[in-house]
């Protein structure tokens, strides 16, 4: 009797320390979206570029830059960089206009990557797949079994990933938009851009799509 | 006197005191929020001007009142909200700088105009108001050119 009883208060504490050591996984505030324009992008008012220090390296989690290394839109035209100067350590690069056309930019910058990509829009707005792959690839990308956080350089790209995923049946209670790069200032920024004013992209994470490889849906 | 009617004058200059102390404050606060004018040379011309931050400092050094546009690279709603400042511009026929995010971050104001991208308004070199890009009220002026229209005319007079 009294060595079922130490059996069972070893079972008990053991699951009591288990519970304690996935405290940390299972700690993320929900969803929610901030305010004003930025939360027209749907950047997320408790995990953004602020507190991401707080969630990172997270083994429930991946962590995802919508940006590409180099953008055909011509931002030096309004002041901008076309280039992915920076990124947070622990985000893969994952071009979002390799996923679904973009659209929308002023005529003074052009348009963005206008080449082929995963997933097209049909007239009723929903996403079709272009390649036979599509499908996997974005599963592969964004496991649907883990918690998803979205960044970009200022919480656009990021906003249209997580409207893609969602629509495309990933669950919205799993999917953060942490907002853009540029706001951010915590102590895991990786520079790419080098004194020289060249790019390290040799630094980046970079989920490379080559659509050569695929097989297109007829 | 007796002291019943010294009491009561002694309210009565009170209230005299504090209402007409209430009125100059109110009168004040009118004039301050009353719309001013910029600079006269940004009347002149119809343009927008990138700057750094230290033509910035220059700016508020010399006091001057001018509009400030702020962008940031690579955001798509920076770009958007970008063709609604040049038709600001063009209908009042007015200069306005436009400084981009990263020289910003290197000034003063960093901490209180936290996002992009947001329009400034500064008098005498100080900012007295500007857009948040995180505000619910502040959304409708994000959203076209004439609700943009009506923000700068409650402080510039255009």
């Amino acid at each position: 009797m009294k060595k079922t009883k130490y059996i069972l208060l070893l079972i008990v504490v053991s699951l009591l320390l288990v519970g304690c050591t996935n405290k940390k996984v299972s700690d993320l505030p929900k969803p929610e979206v901030t305010g004003g324009q930025r939360g027209e992008l749907g950047i997320d008012k408790n995990i953004n570029e602020e507190t991401i220090d707080k969630y990172l390296g997270r083994t429930d989690s991946v962590y995802r830059d919508m940006r590409m290394l180099e953008d055909p839109a011509s931002y030096e035209k309004i002041g901008g960089d076309r280039y992915l100067s920076g990124f947070v350590n622990g985000f893969e690069i994952v071009p979002l206009p390799y996923l679904i056309e973009v659209t929308g930019l002023p005529e003074a910058v052009g348009n963005t990557y206008a080449g082929k990509t995963l997933f097209k829009m049909d007239r009723n707005g929903k996403y079709q797949p272009m390649y036979e792959e599509s499908m996997a690839i974005l599963e592969y990308l964004f496991p649907k079994d883990k918690n998803i956080f979205l960044m970009c350089g200022g919480g656009g790209y990021a906003g249209m990933t997580k409207g893609l995923l969602v629509s495309l049946g990933w669950d919205e209670n799993n999917i953060y938009n942490v907002g853009g790069f540029w706001y951010y200032e915590g102590k895991n920024k990786v520079e790419v851009k080098n004194d020289k004013g060249t790019y390290d992209f040799w630094k980046v994470p970079y989920h490379n799509i080559d659509f050569k490889t695929l097989t297109e849906v007829k | 006197m007796n002291k019943k009617v010294l009491g009561i004058v002694v309210v009565v200059v009170l209230l005299v005191v504090i209402i007409g102390g209430c009125g100059l404050f109110f009168g004040i606060k009118a004039i301050n929020n009353k719309p001013f004018r910029l600079e006269e040379k940004y009347y002149e011309n119809m343009s927008i001007i990138d700057i750094k931050h230290d033509r910035y400092e220059e700016l508020v050094d010399k006091k001057e009142n001018f509009i400030l546009y702020l962008t940031l690279d690579g955001c798509t709603s920076c770009v958007v909200f970008g063709s609604k400042a040049v038709d600001f511009v063009v209908k009042n026929k007015i200069t306005v700088y436009r400084i981009e995010y990263k020289e910003f971050s290197q000034t003063d104001l960093k901490d209180e105009v936290k996002y992009a991208p947001s329009m400034m308004i500064f008098k005498k070199g100080k900012l007295k108001a500007y857009l948040d890009a995180q505000s619910d009220e502040d959304l409708q002026y994000y959203k076209d050119s004439s609700t943009l229209q009506t923000w700068f005319e409650k402080y510039i007079e255009l």
